[in-house]
């Protein structure tokens, strides 16, 4: 039961004493037991529900990649078998997209959203504590389809393109269990998009108006807009695929006159806003930690506001640039947005290393897995611009070039950023701090191993070996890359394994950090560490975007 | 409120430049339909703004002191119910994926749980 995420206790409802949860506000906050866990309606309760969860299933798809990575070390077969090593790598695909990233994004903005503005609790707390259990019930949906399915596990890819996700050639239930599991995802982000949207709009403390609101928190209004608009038609993708598949629909089966290329359409609809609502969050999060560890203001918030908003607009109106090669999509407006989409992006790295310039730098773990941000999303949005380029995309479209792409884009970015939130609102959320000195270690093998991972897998792409093949042939140039990609793999493992060690020292012996440990400056560090039920007992006066900053050095008020 | 109505603008905007550039039916239904969502909230928004004095929140003066006394609701009490209709949505599809027979008993505890987490909410 991979929901059953650690630190939250077995939740075995039957033995509990009835109703603990239920008694209103208690004055001296209880350590909340299985039962509260299950019937909590805080938003931070079921914020940590959800990095918990998050982070639960990057443990699980990080070891399945291990297993990819395992048996691609050198020519010839390892472990896995053709079908398994075809479940393996869809599964890994939709856990870190689906259950991991785009979660813990939204974990992350159910803790941080009500106390960066100055409110109580989200808009529709009841609703808050339906969609996590709707992504929990979504994501044990998609490990079973992988894992305990009679027939094999699902073993389509990520993207389950028709035909190959037709009963005729995947008559597995596992696919059937995906597309349900997914499903419920999709619900949960729909509901969790409306809750933040109604919180920022209505639920602002006094004095806390949009052009104060925290970057990360206009970030996550924009990825909820995104959620809102991207996910019905993949939802309507998966419903039309599954009436193909079980009541002999023929939408997108060509034998029966239907289009496989509009389930594309569909897919990448949702598809391509999701990579920015995977992205946008952890865009928030550094650019809510590179001021605090520059000591300077954010340089240019209107204009980085303006340039996610662009981002959002833009990233619906590039779907198409994965379906250059069907040879049936304009190629040219596609290429065209695409690289219109580099522009704010662009805009955004400007602002981030004007912050920095002439910044008295600090160095702590935050910062530097911040910095790792920044360094591998460059490369993963520069290569991203090659492949936009439908002459390039054509040559190296599902190459391992593209692989290393987007792990640049999602992990080198998204799972860096993941990391940067989880030192840098650690205090916060616990009142204990991480280790500082593993919390260094914990980059420098990340850093290094993720680069040593997928730097190859790009010469691997230009020597022409294509993604989602279980085995090659020695004598192409494929065997040295895919050698070091592995060690690569292993380095990062080891990260991984340091990371958990420092949690479990952390929790072991405690280091109390204050309210305020790092001298942030929104409005989540003007209250204590952990923040009471309420959030705030008094929320302070609010005359800039950094109330919590003004509120420390009153000298310094406007 | 303004950015819900340049949204809307601007995805039917690109429908209409995309249909007219390729003539293909999924994306522009796509990109219109993303335009008329926006429209809903723009127009919530629009009318409850014009019926409405101006929230404190949205004073850049505004203090703590202006909040005091507005309703922002209560703290709900903690619920077991979306556990079950969680549980009552995934029997259910299971019936569709492994058997009818399921069926009944999903459509049983999904209702039964909304049912419940609805009558919660009224007190």
């Amino acid at each position: 039961m991979a929901e059953r995420a650690p630190g939250r206790g077995g939740g075995d409802v039957s033995t509990t004493v009835d109703r603990p949860a239920s008694v209103p506000a208690p004055a001296e906050p209880s350590r909340p037991g299985p039962v509260s866990w299950l019937t909590t309606t805080n938003h931070k309760h079921i914020g940590i529900m959800y990095c918990v969860t998050a982070f639960a299933f990057f443990l699980i798809g990080g070891a399945l990649a291990d297993l990819l990575r395992t048996e691609l070390a050198e020519p010839g077969r390892q472990l896995l078998s053709n079908e398994a090593y075809n479940t393996t790598f869809t599964i890994h695909g939709t856990i870190m997209i689906f259950l991991f990233v785009a979660p813990f994004g939204a974990g992350l903005g159910n803790y941080l959203v009500p106390l960066q503005i100055g409110a109580p609790d989200m808009a529709f707390p009841r609703l808050n504590a339906l969609s996590y259990w709707t992504f929990a019930g979504g994501g044990l949906l998609v490990l079973l389809s992988g894992f305990a399915a009679a027939g094999g596990g699902t073993a389509t890819g990520w993207t389950a393109y028709p035909p190959l996700s037709e009963s005729r050639l995947s008559p597995s239930i596992a696919t059937d269990l995906w597309i349900f599991g997914l499903a419920l995802v999709a619900m949960a982000t729909l509901l969790t998009g409306i809750n933040i949207l109604t919180t920022v709009f209505l639920m602002r403390a006094p004095g806390m108006t949009m052009w104060r609101v925290p970057i990360f928190t206009w970030n996550m209004v924009v990825t909820s807009i995104l959620g809102l608009v991207a996910f019905p038609p993949a939802v309507a993708a998966f419903g039309l695929l599954f009436l193909d598949r079980r009541v002999g629909g023929h939408a997108f089966d060509p034998l029966g006159g239907g289009d496989p290329v509009i389930y594309q359409h569909l897919f990448w609809f949702l598809g391509h806003p999701e990579v920015y609502i995977l992205i946008l969050p952890f865009f928030g999060v550094i650019t809510e930690i590179i001021p605090v560890f520059a000591r300077k203001p954010l340089f240019g918030y209107l204009g980085f506001v303006l340039a996610t908003l662009a981002i959002g607009a833009l990233s619906v109106g590039v779907w198409a640039h994965h379906m250059f090669t069907t040879g049936v999509v304009d190629n040219p407006f596609f290429s065209a947005m695409t690289f219109t989409i580099a522009v704010p992006t662009g805009v955004k790295f400007f602002n981030w290393i004007g912050t920095m310039w002439g910044g008295k730098i600090r160095l702590a773990t935050p910062m530097l897995f911040t910095i790792g941000f920044l360094l591998n999303f460059l490369i993963g949005g520069v290569t991203g611009v090659l492949l936009a380029s439908a002459p390039i995309d054509f040559q190296i479209a599902d190459s391992y070039f593209l692989v290393s792409h987007f792990h640049y884009t999602m992990m080198g970015g998204a799972v860096f950023g993941i990391f940067a939130a989880i030192y840098f609102w650690y205090p916060k959320i616990t009142g204990t701090m991480l280790r500082e000195s593993l919390g260094r270690w914990v980059f420098y093998l990340l850093f290094f191993g993720f680069n040593l991972t997928f730097w190859p897998q790009f010469v691997l792409g230009l020597r022409g070996m294509p993604r989602r093949i279980v085995d090659y042939s020695s004598g192409l140039g494929f065997e040295t890359p895919n050698l070091v990609s592995t060690i690569g793999a292993g380095v990062m493992t080891v990260a991984v394994l340091v990371f958990l060690a420092d949690l479990w020292i952390s929790r072991r012996h405690r280091i109390p950090a204050g309210d305020d440990p790092w001298g942030g400056s929104s409005l989540e560090w003007a209250t204590t560490s952990p923040p009471p039920e309420h959030n705030f007992d008094a929320v302070p006066r609010i005359r800039s975007s950094r109330p919590a900053f003004d509120l420390h050095h009153p000298e310094l008020e406007p | 409120m303004r950015l819900f109505w340049a949204l809307a603008a601007f995805f039917v905007g690109l429908g209409v430049v995309y249909w007219v550039l390729t003539y293909e039916w999924t994306g522009t239904v796509l990109l219109v339909v993303a335009g008329l969502m926006p429209l809903i909230v723009a127009g919530w928004a629009t009318h409850a703004g014009s019926t409405r004095t101006s929230l404190p929140d949205d004073d850049p003066e505004g203090t703590p002191a202006d909040g005091a006394g507005q309703e922002l609701g209560e703290f709900p009490e903690a619920t077991g119910w979306p556990v079950f209709i969680v549980l009552g949505i995934v029997l259910t599809g299971a019936a569709l994926v492994y058997g009818l027979i399921l069926l009944p008993a999903g459509i049983a505890l999904l209702g039964w749980s909304l049912v419940g987490f609805i009558r919660e909410s009224r007190h």
